[in-house]
Formats: C-alpha cells, sequence, structure tokens
C-alpha cells in the first residue's frame, strides 16, 4: 500500500468520525436553536392574540386560524395566570395524520372576559431535521475528501519527488560497482538528512565489500604458496624407495586433496578478480573462432563420450573482450556442455545474428534453473567438479552486462547469451 | 648442467632443488632479487628458473638483464595463476617457457629438459633411452630402429615418460600436462590410462620393452628396469 492511501485512509477515518460527531452536535445545536425560536414565536403570537381580543373582543375574527393553532374559549372563572408550554399531538383532518405541535397554555382576563387560550405551532419532524442535517453532512464529507485527494495528489507529486528520486538513484545503485552514490539535495530537510544518511552507509558498506573483497583474493594468494609447498613435498615423498602400497594410498589421498584444494583456490582467484574487474584490456574477439578452437582442444574429451557436435552459425559473431576472460567464457561453457552430458549425446552450438546459444543433451536438473549459477552449486553432489564454472560464467557475464539464460527443455539443456556486437566495451 | 633456482619461499626451493639435484643437476639458488642478479652477473648457467613475484624486484627485469648479455642461458619463468598478462611480458624479452605455481615437479623437470635440448644441442635433438629413440622436431619415434606410429599425445608422453625417468609421475600431472588445465574430472583419469596402454602396446609391438611401470593408485613410473610382465 502506498504511503499516500496509507495516510488517506487515516484521513478518512478521522474525517468520518469528525462528520459523525459533528452531525450529531448539528443535530443537537438545531433543536435548541429551532425549540427557542419556536418558544419566542409563541409568545410573539400569544402578544398579539392578546392586543386582537383586547381591541375587538370578537372571538370571529379568529375563526381564519386554523384550530389546531389557536383555540381560545371563553370560561366563567378565573383559575392563574400561569403559562404552560408542553408538547402536544393533534390528528390532522386535512394531512390525515398525527401532527406534533408545541402549545402554549395561558389564562387570560381581557375586557372583564375569562378566556382560556391555546397557541400552537407545528414542530418541525425529527426525521426532517435528521434527512437535512445527514445530507448537509454527506455533501461536506465528499467535498472535504474530493479536496484532499486533489491537494494530497498534487504534494506527493511535488513534495515526494525528491524521495522517488532518492529511491531510483538507490535501486540503481550497484555496490560492486565502487561507484560513490551521490543523491541530490533539495528543499526538504528530512529528505537531505534521508539523503546524507544513505550516502553514508552506502560509503561505508563500498568500503567494507571492498576490503572483503580484497581480503578474499589476498587470502586465495596466501594459501596457494603452501598448498604448493604441499604438493611438491609430496611429489618428493612419492619418489622415496620402499614405499608400500598403504604408504602410497595415503599420500596419493592427501596429494588428490591437495590438488583439489589448489584447483578450487584457483578458481576463487579468478573469480575475485574478475568481480574485483582486474581484466582490463580489451581485444576483439572472433566468438565462432574461439569457439572453434576449444572444441578443437577438448577433442579428446568430446570424442570420449561420443558426443556429436553440430556447429549451426548463420553468422559470425565479432565481439570485444579481454581475451583471457573469452577464453574462460566459452570454455566453461563447452566444458559444462561436454560435462553434462549423456554418453552418445549431442552439442548444438548455433549464433544468430549476436545470439549465441549452446543446446546439450542431458538429464534434467534437480536444483531450481537460477542455483546452477550460484557459487559451489552442485546438481550431483558427488560429482568432481568445483562447482565455480557456472558461477565464474555468471560474472564474466555481468562483468560486460551481457543476458544470459538457462533453460530446460525436452531433455535438453540450453544456454543463450546474447553478446554486445557495437561498441567496445570497458570493465 | 648448471641451474639457478630464484625463489623467495623457501620450501618451494628446496624442492625443486632436490628434485633437479635427484636428476643429476647442480643446482644454485637465490632467494632475492639482489642476489639473483649478483649470481647471474658472476656466473654461467645453463637454465634459470626465476619467480617473477620477488620481494625486492620483478622476476621480468631479471630476465631482461639476461638476456641484454647476450646469454645463451634459458629461462623459465614462474607466476601466480592466470597471471596472463605475465606471461605475455615474460615471453616477449625472451624467457624460453612459462610455468604457473602450483606446477609438478615432474612438469618442471621436462620443461627444464627440454630447454636444455633446444638451447645445448642444436642440430642433435634426438633423445635416447636405451632402444628407443625419439626425435622431438621431426615428431618421430624409433624402437630398435623401427618407426613407431604415435598420435602427439602419446608423442608428450613419451617426453614426458623420458624427461622423469624413474621417478613415480602422478595421474593429475599426466593429465595436465597433456591437456592443461581444464580437464579437472574424473574422466582424465581415464584418458591417462588410455592414452598409456596405446603407448605401451605400440612401443612393446616394435619390440622395445615395457618400461612403463604402473603404480598402486598413484600413478606411473618409467623405469629402467623392465616392468614384471
Amino acid at each position: 500500500m502506498k504511503l499516500l492511501d496509507k495516510t488517506n485512509l487515516y484521513f478518512l477515518g478521522a474525517s468520518l468520525l469528525i462528520v459523525c460527531l459533528g452531525g450529531i452536535f448539528f443535530f443537537l445545536l438545531f433543536q435548541v436553536i429551532i425549540d427557542n425560536d419556536l418558544t419566542d414565536k409563541l409568545h410573539e403570537r400569544k402578544d398579539y392574540v392578546v392586543k386582537q381580543l383586547t381591541r375587538s373582543d370578537s372571538l370571529l375574527l379568529f375563526q381564519q386560524y386554523s384550530a389546531n393553532t389557536v383555540s381560545i374559549l371563553a370560561v366563567s372563572g378565573f383559575s392563574n395566570d400561569i403559562e404552560v408550554i408542553s408538547d402536544t399531538t393533534i390528528y390532522d383532518n386535512v394531512e390525515l395524520k398525527s401532527i406534533s405541535y408545541r402549545q402554549l397554555a395561558f389564562h387570560a382576563q381581557i375586557n372583564g372576559n375569562n378566556y382560556n387560550i391555546h397557541i400552537r405551532r407545528a414542530l418541525v419532524e425529527q426525521k426532517d431535521l435528521i434527512k437535512g442535517v445527514v445530507l448537509l453532512e454527506v455533501f461536506l464529507f465528499l467535498a472535504f475528501v474530493t479536496i484532499l485527494n486533489v491537494i494530497n495528489n498534487q504534494l506527493s507529486r511535488r513534495i515526494w519527488k525528491p524521495f522517488y528520486n532518492i529511491l531510483d538513484t538507490i535501486s540503481n545503485y550497484k555496490i560492486d560497482r565502487a561507484e560513490s552514490l551521490n543523491l541530490h539535495r533539495n528543499s526538504i530537510t528530512e529528505f537531505n538528512e534521508l539523503a546524507a544518511a544513505i550516502e553514508k552507509m552506502s560509503a561505508k558498506i563500498n568500503q567494507e565489500f571492498s576490503i572483503q573483497k580484497e581480503f578474499t583474493e589476498n587470502a586465495s594468494h596466501e594459501i596457494q604458496t603452501p598448498l604448493a609447498i604441499i604438493k611438491n613435498k609430496m611429489e618428493i615423498l612419492l619418489q622415496y624407495p620402499d614405499l608400500t602400497e598403504e604408504h602410497l594410498s595415503l599420500i596419493k589421498a592427501m596429494y588428490s586433496a591437495a590438488s583439489r584444494l589448489s584447483k578450487l583456490n584457483e578458481a576463487l582467484i579468478i573469480l575475485s578478480r574478475i568481480e574485483n574487474r582486474q581484466f582490463h584490456a580489451v581485444s576483439d574477439i572472433c566468438v565462432n573462432d574461439l569457439i572453434d578452437n576449444r572444441l578443437e582442444s577438448l577433442e579428446e574429451l568430446i570424442g570420449m563420450k561420443k558426443i556429436t557436435v553440430e556447429r549451426n552459425y548463420t553468422n559470425k559473431i565479432n565481439t570485444k573482450m579481454n581475451p583471457f576472460l573469452a577464453d574462460i567464457l566459452f570454455e566453461n561453457l563447452i566444458i559444462n556442455a561436454i560435462k553434462h552430458n549423456y554418453s552418445s549425446g549431442a552439442i548444438v552450438i548455433t549464433t544468430e545474428s549476436n545470439h549465441l546459444s549452446i543446446i546439450n543433451t542431458g538429464e534434467a536438473p534437480k536444483s531450481e534453473p537460477e542455483k546452477l549459477f550460484q557459487r559451489f552449486a552442485k546438481d550431483n553432489q558427488k560429482s568432481h567438479s568445483l562447482g565455480l564454472g557456472l558461477s565464474i560464467v555468471k560474472a564474466i557475464c555481468e562483468t560486460y552486462l551481457l543476458p544470459i539464460l538457462y533453460t530446460y527443455e525436452e531433455k535438453r539443456h540450453k544456454i543463450s547469451l546474447k553478446l554486445t556486437t557495437k561498441e567496445s566495451l570497458k570493465i | 648442467m648448471k641451474i639457478l633456482i630464484i625463489e623467495d619461499e623457501e620450501e618451494l626451493l628446496n624442492s625443486s632443488k632436490e628434485y633437479l639435484m635427484s636428476e643429476g643437476y647442480i643446482c644454485e639458488e637465490a632467494t632475492t632479487f639482489k642476489e639473483g642478479i649478483e649470481k647471474i652477473n658472476l656466473y654461467e648457467y645453463d637454465c634459470i628458473v626465476a619467480d617473477i613475484g620477488l620481494p625486492d624486484g620483478n622476476g621480468l627485469d631479471l630476465v631482461q638483464e639476461l638476456k641484454s648479455k647476450l646469454s645463451e642461458t634459458g629461462v623459465i619463468i614462474i607466476s601466480a595463476k592466470n597471471a596472463l598478462e605475465d606471461k605475455i611480458a615474460g615471453l616477449d624479452i625472451g624467457a624460453d617457457d612459462y610455468l604457473t605455481k602450483p606446477f609438478h615437479l615432474s612438469e618442471l623437470n621436462a620443461r627444464v629438459k627440454s630447454i636444455l635440448r633446444r638451447r645445448k644441442f642444436r642440430g642433435n635433438k634426438e633423445i635416447v633411452f636405451k632402444e628407443i629413440r625419439v626425435f622431438p622436431d621431426t615428431f618421430q619415434t624409433f624402437a630398435n630402429q623401427r618407426p613407431v606410429a604415435l598420435t602427439k599425445k602419446e608423442f608428450d608422453l613419451l617426453i614426458y615418460f623420458i624427461s622423469n625417468q624413474n621417478k613415480i609421475i602422478t595421474k593429475e600431472s599426466i593429465a595436465e600436462h597433456l591437456w592443461g588445465d581444464y580437464i579437472d574430472t574424473a574422466d582424465s583419469y581415464d584418458f591417462v590410462y588410455t592414452h598409456i596402454s596405446n603407448l605401451r602396446k605400440k612401443l612393446v609391438e616394435q619390440g622395445s620393452n615395457d618400461y612403463i611401470q604402473t603404480v598402486y593408485r598413484v600413478g606411473y613410473k618409467f623405469g629402467g628396469d623392465e616392468a614384471p610382465r
């Protein structure tokens, strides 16, 4: 839910409450005002009636009034002078319903005659009053909400603009690009504080990140020497005469483990060097030629698995890349296609405009396709591979911003790569 | 044959030295750039194995210094893995070969031998092991004067074996020697096995003795003593 919607919702709730309370208040207020007004009117009428009676003494004068509004009864005795105000309902013969009245009852002695006089005024019906108030409130509420919305939308467009700018910059920011984050400043203090805080944080993360990267690379380099020593010493140890088979087994196991560790380490060094953008030199690469070269050097591996290789080159793809990285990229892709293939399987390599696709037969991946590009993601945990091949591929593709896609369809693995053919790329 | 090994890591230096000495070379060592320069200027070596990443200087300058003297000395430069720039630079200024750390001692030995052959035995580039004669330039092999038709890989393998006589050579080092780095699957050992059986068969067919011994689980040994049949 957007911030604006959220605040609007609260505003709506609050205004609804205010409108309801306001309605009740209005209702009560109106009632009091009308009440007072009514009483005043009754008294005015009383004065008028008394005046008229004093002047003409004729009750005929009041025939024109409906019996419901004024009733004058001549009485013989004088009771008292107190006037009584009360509410009453009288059945109306014209409208055929009961109507509420307020009546003022009093006794008057005029020109020696005694009268009992009732003056009535129809009450505004409560139902009508409520109707009026509700109508008014609904109108007010709608007007309020509409204006609020308009204002809010305008505000959000104007006031929140710097916020969305900041958001946009952050979401496009790549921590591994080692660029410092620069956010625009504006007239709103809070957003400036936010920008400053984010810049500070990103600088800190950036610094930590590069320290981490440097550490990884240095550690890998430092590990390489002791590993080399271990391997060399074992090779010398192997040359000792009189080693039993048991000794040989032990040395062999250690030697294999050291070799594996050293290969792993090499792969990690390459990976961190790629990620640290240490391959700057760029030269013209013909992808087709490079692939042909690699296929030739892997001929034996392909032959042993009896894999048939089909090359559908519709055109030559020329690109600019670091030659070493290009080598690793295509070598890894082809080795991958060989490794995860059936015996007597097939590899189909297609180039079309700037698209390269390498398809190979093979068993369905057990893990999700996205995971295949992760480090140490091995579909078969028992396999001897390091599980770094595809993450190196991915790192290279990310370096050059090349979109790479993996799919598995009809028992075939397919990796498609879109190469950049026009402008030269620099890391 | 005199070899100078320039390497700042003492234990690596010792290993290379021990292995090469067991091959009958006279080995001298230098652990710093300065010491290396001194020794190059003072003495004659047949081959120099130089680590590029020395603490007090770049090994490439050593190579340059050496080449400026128009020396006949062969040079193998050693550097950390995958420093392609180093490799190109090294070979550009006249290094004969390039090895990356970590390397197999049997590989170093084979490279040294190959350089020495090229540098010292011009016109007579023939490798002889008992009844086997190998001509690296023309890719010809003879056993008992009879030609043996070997594939490129079998040929490389034979030279590798002869270079490392009576040494146990691991399957890993053979696989790396023949295919470089990108063979890291278990498949590669089957390859090695296939190539070795073929080589063995072809040599024996031409009347050679079988010199290739299988060393339990570890690898192979190419020996002067005939393998028990």
